[in-house]
């Protein structure tokens, strides 16, 4: 077995899976980012940290328990497995139907709402650290180093360096005014990223030719440049 | 000012020509056609199965690598286990609707569990399967099993299509066979 981190953490009779807990700590260090970066902007971080947690819990719930409305009688049947056996897909589609409702019902009590320049550039850091601490903590392998012997690129540890690298760009950005600048860069370094990462990948094409991930690269790559020749103009507007 | 917004700037143009290099190469080093064997073993999805070599009930040693050419559902259970107990009829209706298509594999953590337990269990359910026996917990071990039941989902190269923590409800055990029948 090639894995230096382990699986999962034994906690007395309680076994908490490294992958979920690495999740839970990832989207809680970029929720506090969000926050730290918002407020520094001048906008109320707190506030929307919150309204994104509250409204992730809500989502949580709803997708975990939605197979007691879509699922009846396989719920009354089997309650355990049902109920506790994992998030279903269409558990997952509603899931994320209610967090974007959530958060949109609870964001318009915040005054004055974050624009969204600052909110790109804020959500961008945050999801680059959170991914890079949840990529450090999963380890995960792409195709063998060369022929012989049983060597596999650490893709896990290639994504978190570059995704703090990315971070630190961005932070270079931003230099404490969130036009919007940073967060472009950020999604063109992410874009990059899975382009490059898709090289030491095993995954099929799905069209031209391309894999999801490569083709997820080229979006992200694709949407930062324009955001970024956006942004540039505002901040240009601003400055004439 | 006006022309001068819609002209890229060196950063951008840059940027864009990064991209655009980037994706020609990767047009031209496709990654999807890599052989099992390029691939890393680890017990989760994406991943070569790691290797299974257990005694059944009957005594007769089964191996993973063996059943190479077929699709293969393992499901990891306990007879204490109330999730497995839950779980059991589904298993067994889904592995006589699917024994054409799928090799249905199901392994009793035997270094937690007593094996007249598991007998009971594979009788009241009428599991007809083979049932293999991890005596000393290290396929367990192998596959990382944390949970009781997990199941693996593992296509005809031997690559895990699917690994589930914890009880599968009908409908998931379906939907991830009909996504493992799908696989070419």
């Amino acid at each position: 077995m090639m894995t230096w981190i382990p699986e999962a953490l034994q906690l007395g009779p309680l076994t908490l899976p490294i992958d979920r807990l690495a999740l839970i700590l990832g989207l809680l260090l970029g929720l506090y980012l969000l926050q730290t970066f918002l407020t520094r902007a001048g906008y109320g971080g707190k506030a929307v940290a919150s309204v994104v947690f509250e409204s992730g819990v809500l989502a949580f719930f709803v997708a975990l328990l939605s197979p007691a409305v879509l699922q009846l009688r396989e719920v009354i049947a089997h309650p355990i497995s049902a109920l506790f056996g994992g998030i279903t897909t269409a558990g997952i589609g509603i899931g994320v139907v209610v967090f974007v409702i959530a958060l949109w019902w609870k964001c318009r009590s915040i005054r004055p709402f974050p624009p969204l320049p600052v909110l790109l550039d804020a959500v961008v850091a945050g999801v680059m650290v959170g991914w890079a601490l949840y990529s450090f903590a999963v380890e995960a392998y792409g195709i063998k180093i060369g022929s012989a012997g049983s060597w596999y690129h650490p893709i896990f540890l290639y994504r978190t360096v570059l995704l703090l690298i990315g971070f630190w760009w961005v932070s270079r950005s931003v230099r404490g005014s969130c036009s919007g600048i940073g967060g472009a860069v950020g999604l063109v370094w992410i874009g990059w990223m899975q382009l490059l990462l898709s090289l030491v990948e095993a995954n099929s094409p799905v069209f031209l030719n391309l894999t999801s991930t490569q083709l997820g690269g080229l979006f992200l790559s694709v949407l930062g440049i324009l955001l970024h020749r956006r942004y540039r103009r505002g901040t240009l507007l601003k400055g004439a | 000012m006006e022309a001068y917004h819609k002209k890229w700037t060196t950063s951008e143009g840059v940027m864009a020509a990064i991209t655009l290099l980037l994706l020609i190469f990767v047009f031209f080093h496709q990654s999807g056609g890599h052989s099992s064997g390029a691939v890393a073993s680890l017990p989760r999805a994406g991943y070569v199965a790691p290797s299974l070599e257990l005694v059944d009930l009957n005594g007769e040693t089964v191996r993973l690598q063996d059943l190479k050419g077929k699709k293969v559902f393992v499901n990891f259970w306990a007879s204490w286990c109330p999730p497995c107990n839950d779980e059991a009829p589904d298993l067994v209706q889904m592995s006589e609707r699917y024994q054409e298509q799928v090799v249905f594999l199901g392994v009793n953590l035997t270094s937690g569990d007593r094996e007249s337990d598991a007998q009971l269990f594979l009788k009241k359910y009428g599991v007809h399967f083979p049932t293999l026996l991890d005596r000393d917990g290290q396929a367990a071990k192998r596959y990382q099993v944390f949970a009781v039941p997990t199941s693996f989902f593992i296509d005809q190269h031997g690559m895990i299509v699917a690994r589930r923590d914890g009880p599968l409800s009908r409908t998931q055990m379906e939907t991830e066979l009909h996504k493992l029948i799908e696989v070419k």
